[in-house]
């Protein structure tokens, strides 16, 4: 099984040479999912900077790209980014990688391995699979492993296993972090603006006017350089952890450590007791002399303790720097002198809002707002009524045996595997069952026989006879529904058998020899339809 | 660069070790998310109630709501053990950064500065403080002195193969030790090759390699836990 293989690297673009486990630069643990994708968080924290250099890189290549073609269309480039984001995502997974095994990266190390980090289903990752739910998750699986097409699919379906949940909680959380920062940053610049600007940002969903696409576009990278190597990170975490699991990177480093320790083991006990004589003992250094500090007295007489501490709060007061700092507080206004060109002067009003506030500014156009709730109202509503339909179905669905529906076939009455406690299935009986009987009677185990008589008695009611004895009937049920179904000599023998077996059972009163020979020769005949 | 790990040790002046796992963006936010549809599902239905009461029930919704949005965090985290129904829902709770309980006032701090967090509307400022923060606090976290950290997994005791169990001919130290038991314990998930594999590397422990190394380790590991 090759998930059993060391912690190496199958193909190339990534992780360069992976050494093994000893050049970790992580603590692997078998953590728990959420924790691991902590860890992956760790990691980019650690190693946030040669992440943005190259998230940087394939960015300012993306935008090259797209900008001669789509600079009329501004809003179309975040759309393209968007779908592009498993590009990004794997400059940020080949930093990672590389990281935790020691190798620290740099853009010419990027450039170099160029190829083999888009080598292995990079077009998959863009095409079909470019909505599956556990993207970051298995994403080490191509870049890393080399894995494609049905090898994959099974590694694929090894490592989700474990964590799958969680990748699709972390992919749920890359989309409600992206979106709340988006709004985060929109209401950030908008809450930045000297106080009476007339740029209202929200106004823009509503008009989508080019400069807004072009500061949408904007927002779009920096939300998009925020969440994106989280969730790549995360994933990979996820990733780490899931190994760590498979293949024991943890004991690998601990066994490591103690056989290390075991080799040297030897060297050391020589060297400790060649060495224990030479080591003198050297005095303590002497300790610093504390620092008198005398409090301030003053000059005439004792004073009441209020009294001295005003006295000490004047002279700090008056002798201390740090009370007779003096402050210039300059703020920025703009007053027209009238000299400035038209252009600047009315860019300037615009920025500062400073004049003509007395025209009244247009209702703010929230139709779209309107519009997002009354989407978000009819979503809930279908999202209510469904699943109170769903529900009403399954209950349906569920009890449609007791609601007696046309067309619904009765549940077949399955026979249960034991009746009060008593196994009944046809296959744990012997094949002559008085035979078996009266062997055991003869070996003393009168309890043991006369319990295979009565369980067989019940099996071959079940199972031949049909009579549906439930699996929580007590010996009495038994005997009453054996009353109505039976003729009357089989019956009267089950009566009688019930008897016997009741008595030993419950009160230990063995049957005589002949009342028992008289059951195991009336038994063939009155349950098994043999004379 | 140390090596980078999700644990931090902290020694207690009794000289307890305490390991404290801190918890990230992506759990807290579940934990948050499950908080809030809670609040509002109860207040909705409380609402619901106090519709029939008019403008008093108006009045008495509002201070409700009020209370629920500040005060039920604060009463779950000091008298739920640090634990909110969200976070108890993910296996979170809140700690002081040395690893004592949270108390009234910490609490109430970190939950009054979710204001502060939450700016500018979107929990952005929060956000940027936990991935900037190397033991992922927000602003109120860091603030009041807290931790939101994973609960620790309960201890079971480990299901050891059979083995015939055999003395370890060294002393071995503590983590060690447990090192072995929980190979002994995880080996049966682990592929035969891969366990081989591992107990190749202490073929200086245990003087011999491939599966006679194997079940040596294993043995060791039944004499290191005892019992049968």
């Amino acid at each position: 099984m090759k998930a059993a293989a060391k912690p190496k690297q199958r193909g190339a673009g990534g992780a360069g040479n992976v050494g093994g486990v000893g050049g970790m630069t992580f603590v692997p643990r078998t953590r728990s999912t959420l924790e691991a994708v902590d860890l992956g968080l760790s990691l980019l924290q650690a190693h946030w900077k040669p992440v943005a250099a190259l998230w940087a890189l394939q960015l300012g290549l993306a935008l090259a790209l797209c900008l001669p073609f789509l600079h009329a269309k501004p809003l179309w480039i975040p759309l393209i980014l968007w779908w592009l984001k498993p590009w990004l995502d794997r400059g940020v997974l080949f930093v990672l990688s590389r990281a935790v095994f020691g190798q620290p990266t740099s853009l010419w190390d990027a450039l170099g391995e160029w190829r083999s980090i888009h080598r292995s289903g990079l077009l998959a990752c863009l095409l079909w699979r470019r909505l599956t739910p556990m993207r970051s998750y298995v994403l080490p699986i191509f870049q890393l492993e080399g894995l494609r097409g049905l090898a994959y699919r099974q590694r694929a379906r090894v490592l989700t296993r474990q964590g799958g949940g969680t990748a699709f909680l972390l992919t749920c959380t890359g989309w409600i972090l992206t979106l709340l920062s988006l709004v985060g940053v929109i209401a950030l610049i908008q809450a930045m603006l000297p106080p009476g600007s007339r740029l209202q940002l929200w106004d823009g969903f509503g008009t989508m006017s080019a400069p807004f696409q072009w500061f949408l576009l904007g927002v779009v990278l920096l939300v998009l350089t925020l969440t994106e190597p989280l969730f790549v990170a995360g994933g990979f975490g996820l990733y780490l952890n899931r190994r760590t699991h498979l293949e024991g990177w943890d004991l690998e480093q601990a066994f490591r450590r103690l056989a290390a320790r075991l080799s040297v083991a030897l060297l050391l006990a020589l060297l400790a007791l060649g060495g224990l004589g030479l080591r003198a003992q050297e005095p303590p250094a002497a300790a610093e002399p504390a620092q008198t500090e005398s409090a301030p007295h003053p000059d005439q007489g004792p004073l009441r303790p209020g009294e001295e501490a005003r006295f000490r709060a004047q002279r700090i007061l008056k002798e201390d720097p740090a009370f007779k700092r003096t402050e210039d507080v300059r703020t920025l206004r703009y007053e027209p002198t009238g000299r400035e060109p038209k252009w600047l002067r009315s860019f300037l009003d615009f920025v500062f809002g400073k004049k003509e506030p007395a025209k009244p500014t247009a209702p703010r156009n929230l139709d779209f707002l309107k519009a997002l709730f009354d989407l978000l109202a009819v979503v809930g509503k279908v999202l209510l009524v469904g699943s109170l339909l769903a529900f009403l179905l399954w209950l349906v669905y569920r009890f449609r045996h007791r609601l007696g529906l046309p067309g619904v076939k009765a549940q077949p009455w399955e026979a249960p595997e034991a009746i009060a406690g008593l196994d009944i299935r046809p296959e744990s009986l012997p094949p002559d069952v008085p035979a078996a009987a009266r062997l055991l009677f003869a070996h003393g185990e009168a309890r043991a026989a006369l319990a295979l008589l009565y369980r067989a008695a019940l099996a071959e009611l079940v199972h031949r006879r049909g009579l549906e004895i439930p699996a929580s009937a007590t010996e009495g049920d038994c005997l009453r529904a054996a009353g109505e179904r039976l003729e009357a000599d089989p019956a009267a023998t089950f009566r009688a058998l019930t008897a016997s077996w009741l008595r030993l059972a419950y009160k230990d009163e063995r049957p005589t020899a002949e009342a028992f020979e008289h059951l195991c020769a009336a038994w063939p005949a009155a349950f098994r339809g043999q004379s | 660069m140390p090596a980078v790990d999700t644990v931090r040790t902290i020694e207690t002046p009794e000289g307890v070790e305490l390991q404290l796992r801190p918890a990230g963006p992506v759990a807290r936010l579940w934990a948050y998310a499950a908080d809030q549809a809670l609040v509002w599902t109860a207040l909705m239905f409380v609402g619901i109630g106090l519709a029939f009461l008019g403008p008093l029930g108006l009045g008495l919704w509002l201070i409700l709501a009020f209370f629920a949005q500040w005060l039920y965090p604060v009463f779950f985290e000091v008298l739920g053990g640090g634990r909110t129904l969200g976070k108890r829902w993910v296996g979170l709770r809140v700690l002081m950064t040395d690893g004592r309980p949270v108390g009234w006032s910490p609490s109430l701090i970190r939950n009054l500065l979710r204001v502060v967090d939450g700016l500018p509307g979107a929990y952005t400022v929060g956000l940027i403080s936990v991935l900037l923060t190397r033991d992922f606090q927000r602003i109120g976290d860091i603030v009041a002195g807290t931790l939101v950290v994973h609960v620790e997994a309960s201890v079971q005791a480990p299901h050891l193969p059979a083995a015939a169990p055999v003395a370890p001919p060294q002393g071995l130290t503590l983590e060690e030790q447990s090192a072995l038991i929980s190979f002994a314990e995880r080996s049966p998930r682990l592929t035969p090759a891969r366990s081989e594999e591992l107990a190749d590397v202490l073929s200086p422990l245990s003087g011999a390699r491939g599966a006679n190394g194997l079940a040596r380790l294993l043995g060791m590991a039944r004499h290191l836990w005892g019992g049968s």
